[in-house]
Order: C-alpha cells, then structure tokens, then sequence
C-alpha cells in the first residue's frame, strides 16, 4: 500500500538527508547502510543484543537496529562520520591497533563509537569498568583481552 | 449500511498527552512507541509488525526526572540512562546496571519498562518496593494508583503511562537478582526491597515469579511486626521465616529459562540474605 511509504529527514555526521520511499517501520540501521550507502555501520543479531549496529545519537550511543528511523530526532554519528577525514585514526583507534589482534573486525565500528563515548565518561578506566561500559558491545572472534586493552589505555589522562 | 472508519496513518506523532489519548480513541490498533527498543526487536525477530506506530517521544511533558517535596516524579518518556544518572535511589541503581546494555539503556524508556507488566522486566520489582505511584492517562482523563495496584490491573485499553511518583523513603534499599550472569539479560528471579526506619515500613517487590512483578504484602506485614526497629535487628529465624513469605507469594511458572522450584526456592533464599544484609548494615555499616 502506498501509504507504507514515509519520507525522513535525518542529520548524519553533519550533512541533512531527505529520504523519500521509506517503509514507516524501517530501522535506523537499515536506512543508514541500504538507502544512504554508510555501510560502515554492520548489521548483525537485528534485535539490539550484539552492539554491531552502535551509531552515536546526540554522542550517545545506541543500537540502529532497534531505532526507527522515523522516530529518529538529533544528530546521528556513524564510523564515516567519526573517522578522522584525511584517513588517519583517532588516538581511541591507534590504541586499538596497538592492543592488536583485532581479528574479522565486524564488531569495530561498534566498538569504536561505544568506546569513544564510554572514555569520555570514564577517563583513567579500570578494566571492570571497561568490562561494565562495554557490555553492549559482542565481538564474535572473542578479541575481547586486546580490545579492554585498548580502550583502557586510549582512557588514560 | 456503511460505517466510517478513521484511516489510521501509518506514524502518528502527538505533541501533548491529550493529543496521544485522544489519537488512540480513534486509532486503537496502533502500537505505542516509548523508546521502541522491545517493539522494534519483536518485529526483527518475525512477530507481525504493528499497521501502525504511536511515538511518543513528541510529548515534552512524558521526559524527565522531577523532584518536588521529598518524592521523584519519573516522566515515562525518562530514558533508563537518564533516571540511572539521576540517582534517585541505591536500589534502582544496581537494578538499571544490570538491565540490558548502555546501549539500549540510552534509548528505552521507563515507560515502556512497566506498560505491558512482563514479569521479567527489571524495574516494577524496583517501584513496588519503593512504594511508587503510577499516574495513568486515558481518553477519560488521567489517574493515579498504586504500584501495587497496576502491577495487578494494568492499563485499560488506549491508556498511556505518564508518571512514576516515588515517595521519599529511607534506609536500606537493595536490588539482587539470579540471572545466568553478571552482565546484561533478564533476571530469572528478583527480589527488592527497602526497609524504612523512619516509616517503620518494609516493601517488597518480586521480579520473574509471577505472571507479573509481584507484591508480597504478608512478607512486608510479618518482617514489619518482627524487626525490633529501636534497636534495628531482627531473628535469624524471622529473616528465613521472610524468605518463605515471598515463596508463598510467588506463583512461578516453568519455562526456558528455569524450573518453577528453583525460582520459589530462589526467592526464598535472597528474601533471607536481604534480611541478613540489612542486619550487618546497622550493626557494621
Ligand atoms: C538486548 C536487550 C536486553 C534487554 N534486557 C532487559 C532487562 O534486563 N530487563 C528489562 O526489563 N528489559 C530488558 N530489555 C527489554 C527492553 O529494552 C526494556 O524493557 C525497555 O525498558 C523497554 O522500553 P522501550 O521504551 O524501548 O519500550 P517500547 O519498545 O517502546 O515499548 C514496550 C511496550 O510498552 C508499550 N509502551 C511504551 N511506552 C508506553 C507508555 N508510556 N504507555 C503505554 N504503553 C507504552 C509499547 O506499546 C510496547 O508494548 C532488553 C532488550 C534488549 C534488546
Ligand atoms: S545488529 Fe543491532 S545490536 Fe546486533
Ligand atoms: S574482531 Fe571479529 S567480531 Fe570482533
């Protein structure tokens, strides 16, 4: 039905889209990567359990899986948006190359945005409280001693 | 003959309650959305998606943390993380570090933690033993009731929650909970409650053991007649006696995530460490 169809406007790393053809249940995560091409942003479990998805609302992160798009107000940071533009890395991503074994990478954009918020709030983080913070962050290929790592170390003052 | 039925648009975006009741009268096939964490996650996982969606993140008077007089006005609209930062209680607290993840704590809502009465749902164990109020709004206007009231009746159809009030209380107040681990996922079983010096009150809420949260007003009766509170100790024997209270209270199913047995004896045994806990806490803390 053609009433299925909404149009959007959100505000994704600083430039203002206009989404026409929309379905009105579509998910943050599914207009970010098939209607505005920022695939950087992975999608995973779809049911906000895996942290794949994290993009950054207002600095906040949340899962773009269980957003609808339409219900969708502030500005939206993904892992284009956070990424240094000349291609360098970010001291949070240094430190995570550093850490090492980053493995299939898929839970790293995730990881990196929940991670840079997480540090703001915590500097000079224990690893509990890595542990707590990132939570909602899954990396399947079990990096996860590399990645406390290195979010603990790029928290330091 | 010919009845006229409201086309239902597919986003419906209220600015003010009124305008969410009075679209809801008019609407009521339409999904209620606080932060659309569960409502968004059903649909993923196959559940029919709802014709339509009410959001409610429009209504500026739904958000926000309120203190007037000694009690805590929590708008429904209040993200999780938001009432976590506003430290409104010891016990909620652990309770909201131990509810899903940062993530979806940035986004769902009180709200949307407490209108449908699932029993594993973290805060309404949390808000039955702080005592709290739940302000309600309908086509007919808006009430308030007792937590224990809504844990029991719920919302009628087209009603919206609003409010959580929390009268002040003091003292001890604690949140545990049995769960397959530390990090986030649903409880199997929960008990919290606050017992109250000045008010010589104790309250009690049961998470997982019911069809929804559940009060245990015979355990809160017997620990409030059994604690000497000029001196603020108890029995060993009154602490096991309570625990038992609260397996009598609860009425558990079996399901994929435990037995009915171990969620009763579950309960037992935190009723009874919460009553110790509390006994150390005046004599060592
Ligand atoms: C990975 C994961 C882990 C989770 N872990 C937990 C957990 O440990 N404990 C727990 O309790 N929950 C948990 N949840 C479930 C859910 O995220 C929370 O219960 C959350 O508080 C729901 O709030 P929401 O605003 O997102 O709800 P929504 O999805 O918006 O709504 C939930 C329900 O409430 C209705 N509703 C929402 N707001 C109102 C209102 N003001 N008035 C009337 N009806 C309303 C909706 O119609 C819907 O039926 C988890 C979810 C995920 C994805
Ligand atoms: S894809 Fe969103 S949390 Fe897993
Ligand atoms: S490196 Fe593969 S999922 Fe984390």
């Amino acid at each position: 039905m053609d009433d299925e169809r909404i149009s959007l406007n959100l505000q994704v790393n600083g430039t203002a889209y206009h989404v026409d053809d929309a379905w009105y249940f579509e998910t943050l995560l599914s207009v970010l990567r098939y209607r505005l091409g920022l695939t950087g942003t992975k999608q995973s479990c779809e049911t906000g359990s895996c942290g794949a998805c994290t993009v950054l609302l207002d600095g906040r992160p949340i899962n773009s899986c269980v957003a609808l798009a339409a219900d969708v107000q502030g500005n939206v940071t993904t892992i284009e948006g956070y990424s240094p533009a000349d291609g360098s890395l970010t001291p949070l991503q240094e430190a995570l190359v550093a850490a090492g074994d980053v493995q299939c990478g898929y839970c790293l954009p995730g990881m990196v945005l929940a991670g840079s918020a997480f540090i703001a709030d915590h500097p000079n983080a224990t690893d509990d409280e890595v542990r707590e913070g990132m939570c909602g962050n899954l990396c399947r290929c079990t990096a996860y001693g590399s990645l406390i790592t290195g979010i603990r170390e790029a928290s330091k003052r | 003959m010919t009845t006229a039925v409201a086309h239902t648009p597919r986003v419906l975006r209220p600015t003010t309650i009124k305008e969410a009741t009075g679209a809801l009268a008019v609407h009521p096939g339409a999904r209620v959305v606080g932060g659309g964490t569960l409502v968004v996650a059903e649909r993923s996982r196959g559940i029919d998606g709802p014709a339509s969606y009410l959001l409610l993140s429009g209504i500026v008077d739904l958000s926000g943390v309120s203190r007037d007089g000694g009690g805590v006005r929590i708008g429904a609209q209040t993200t999780l993380r938001d009432l976590l930062d506003a430290e409104v209680s010891p016990l909620l607290d652990v309770a909201l570090r131990s509810l899903a993840t940062p993530q979806i704590r940035n986004r769902a809502t009180v709200g949307g933690n407490i209108a449908d009465r699932r029993p594993a749902h973290t805060l309404s164990p949390c808000f039955l033993a702080l005592d709290a109020a739940v302000e309600s709004a309908g086509a007919g206007g808006t009430r308030r009731r007792s937590m224990r009231e809504f844990v029991s009746e719920g919302l009628a159809g087209g009603e919206i929650v609003v409010s959580v009030i929390l009268p002040e209380r003091s003292g001890f107040q604690r949140y545990t909970r049995v769960a397959p681990r530390n990090g986030p996922g649903y409880a199997i079983a929960s008990v919290a409650v606050s017992i109250d010096p000045t008010a010589r009150s104790v309250r009690t809420g049961l998470g997982g053991v019911g069809d929804s949260a559940l009060a245990a007003p015979a355990a809160d009766d017997f620990l409030t007649a059994a604690i000497d509170w000029d001196a603020q100790t108890t029995t060993d024997a009154a602490a096991a006696e309570y625990g038992r209270l609260l397996a009598e209270a609860s009425n558990p199913v079996t399901d994929d995530r435990s037995t009915a047995t171990y969620r009763r004896h579950a309960v037992t045994v935190m009723g009874r460490r919460l009553v110790e806990a509390w006994t150390e806490e005046q004599h060592h803390g």
